[in-house]
């Protein structure tokens, strides 16, 4: 999953360090807009529904934060 | 009744709340809020009070429904398969959200019929005019209830929360009362989010010392800037903008008005925070020194930020998720450069975020353009951002210009914020080039000149500081108790002092709440 998911944010913006970055947000690396991108283009690939609650800084901060949010969604 | 004598009363009665408070019985303690509220808004008018208590009824009643069919969906998922809970999940939202849209009508309509009814009817008169209909509807005298455009945003957020099932709604109607009318964020805000603030007035809060000393410190600081700077620079403001004064005083007086809104509201809000941290309740921050944001988007995310979160929140990230914006991204993915894919759905949405958001300031065309100027500023701030930031070399100028930049052109929002119509806004424009009509000692005092340029560099150093994550406030409390005492009484005889109040002065009324 985190491979795929490290393929999605290079085709998403490229360029940066997403196996070592862990402030993707609170950096401003990531814009409120390339969020959503991101959730539709995860939902897309893993087939699941993010619903905007789950949209918080805590859960895009890194790429480990958002392979937790996929599984916690995917359980649901 | 004049403004200083309503703040004097409010004080008062502010006070006798929290005395009250703090001797109830602790498990009741919340009931002291509700009342405290329900008093402060009857004697606004009784019409008000009664409206809020069924806005509140209406707001409790839908978020129960949804939140009951979440419950018994949860409480039957043993008894189904994956499949069959999902299909069962799907039938549940789809039931909920018919609820929402049913309970977002009448919140939302009871706020879009008092504020816009007469916006909508200018409209529609005018396409009559055009016509040459001879039919006018008639415009309607309506009171705006106390604070309305705030707590409908806060109860919004509440039912949208419910709907989402970030948590479960009330079975107490008090609960959804108090969050409501909880009597400090009535005027103006902030906008709260009920998981933070309803278990803080709901928890029994102790008398503690440092809280009633911190407190003190933000009303104070509240009230230098309301007091000391906001209603000194009214004085140049209302001469500037209502007399028909002409020459480049004219941008001095744009500047002052940019610094007294500034003032006023965030000075409200110190003063809100302040009466809250006396009880112990931590609210949401809704300024971090805006005037130094490097670009108009960063401005935004620093000036009135609880306003900023509801609508990232609850109308930016639906709208971005939305099918027709979905679609759009997906025809968009791989035809045109990464920029471009994220740039183009968010002119969209973003054009209906500040259409909304200037709209809440007031119903009128002027607002609207007022959102939409903000809109465009940021849109080529994007571009520009995107083609040339990887250019600059020397960033701390470029941050120093940024935030000059900035500056100019928060003051035209303003500009257009102040001004009447549009027209107005035009001829202050123009009028700036004319001749000057009159010396700026004439029309304010060196006296009160240097006053508020004093106040606002005080200001300005107190904000930089805190920028530099220097905790002015918890600096002052921790200091040896005869200096930390000696600077309160400092900040209380400079506001006594050098307050623009009393003889020739005329308080001017809080120009945020009015929304």
């Amino acid at each position: 999953m985190k491979e795929t998911l490290l393929e999605i944010l290079e085709e998403l913006k490229p360029g940066v360090d997403y196996e070592n970055e862990t402030q993707l947000i609170t950096r401003q690396i990531l814009t409120s807009m390339e969020v959503v991108r991101l959730i539709m283009m995860i939902s897309d690939e893993f087939d699941i529904s993010i619903s905007p609650l789950y949209i918080v800084p805590e859960n895009f901060e890194s790429v480990d934060d958002m392979v937790k949010l996929i599984e916690k969604v995917q359980d649901e | 009744m004049k403004a200083y004598e309503q703040l004097l009363w409010l004080l008062i009665f502010g006070s006798i709340v929290y005395l009250l408070y703090m001797v109830f019985f602790k498990k009741y303690r919340y009931l002291i809020l509700i009342l405290g509220s329900l008093i402060l808004l009857g004697f606004a008018s009784k019409w008000m009070m009664i409206f809020v208590l069924l806005s509140a009824l209406i707001v409790y009643l839908f978020a129960r429904i949804m939140s009951q069919k979440n419950e018994t969906l949860k409480s039957k998922k043993a008894e189904f398969d994956k499949e069959t809970f999902k299909q069962e999940k799907l039938k549940t939202k789809k039931v909920n959200k018919r609820i929402l849209i049913v309970a977002l009508i009448l919140n939302l309509g009871l706020l879009i019929s008092i504020k816009y009814l007469n916006f909508f009817d200018g409209i529609l008169n005018s396409i009559f005019s055009m016509c040459n209909w001879d039919f006018q509807i008639p415009m309607f005298k309506i009171l705006m209830p106390l604070g309305i455009s705030y707590y409908t945003l806060s109860n919004t957020g509440y039912l949208v929360d419910v709907y989402r099932g970030k948590y479960k709604a009330s079975k107490n109607y008090l609960d959804v009362l108090l969050f409501t009318t909880y009597f400090p964020c009535l005027l103006e805000g902030p906008i709260s989010h009920y998981d933070q603030l309803l278990p803080q007035l709901k928890e029994p809060q102790s008398f503690r010392f440092e809280h009633l000393k911190k407190g003190l410190l933000l009303i104070l600081v509240g009230l230098f800037k309301k007091i000391v700077i906001a209603d000194r620079l009214a004085i140049l403001v209302t001469q500037t903008f209502d007399k028909g004064v002409t020459g480049p005083i004219l941008i001095l007086g744009v500047i002052a008005f940019t610094f007294q809104l500034y003032a006023e509201f965030s000075g409200i809000i110190d003063m809100v925070r302040g009466i809250s941290k006396m009880y112990g309740i931590q609210l949401e921050r809704n300024f971090e020194q805006p005037f130094f944001s490097s670009s108009v988007g960063e401005f935004w995310r620093r000036w009135h930020i609880s306003l900023g979160t509801w609508f990232r929140e609850y109308v930016f990230y639906p709208l971005s998720m939305s099918r027709p914006i979905n679609w759009l991204c997906k025809k968009l993915r791989g035809k045109v450069s990464n920029f471009w894919e994220t740039f183009l759905p968010s002119c969209i949405v973003l054009f209906v975020v500040w259409s909304l958001t200037g709209l809440w300031h007031g119903a009128s065309f002027k607002y609207l353009i007022y959102g939409l100027y903000y809109y465009m500023v940021m849109m080529i701030e994007n571009i520009i951002s995107h083609y040339f930031a990887h250019k600059i070399k020397h960033k701390t100028v470029f941050h120093v210009l940024g935030i000059i930049k900035t500056f100019i052109l928060v003051n035209i929002g303003m500009l257009l914020f102040r001004c009447n119509t549009l027209t107005d806004a035009g001829q202050y424009i123009m009028n700036i080039f004319q001749p000057s009509s009159t010396k700026l000692t004439s029309i304010f005092e060196a006296k009160e000149c240097v006053i508020a340029v004093l106040a606002i560099l005080i200001l300005g150093v107190f904000e930089w500081l805190q920028t530099k994550k220097f905790d002015i406030y918890q600096r002052i409390v921790n200091l040896p108790r005869g200096i930390e005492y000696a600077a309160y009484l400092i900040l209380i005889f400079g506001i006594i002092i050098f307050g623009a109040y009393g003889l020739g002065y005329i308080p001017p009324d809080p120009i945020y709440g009015g929304f």
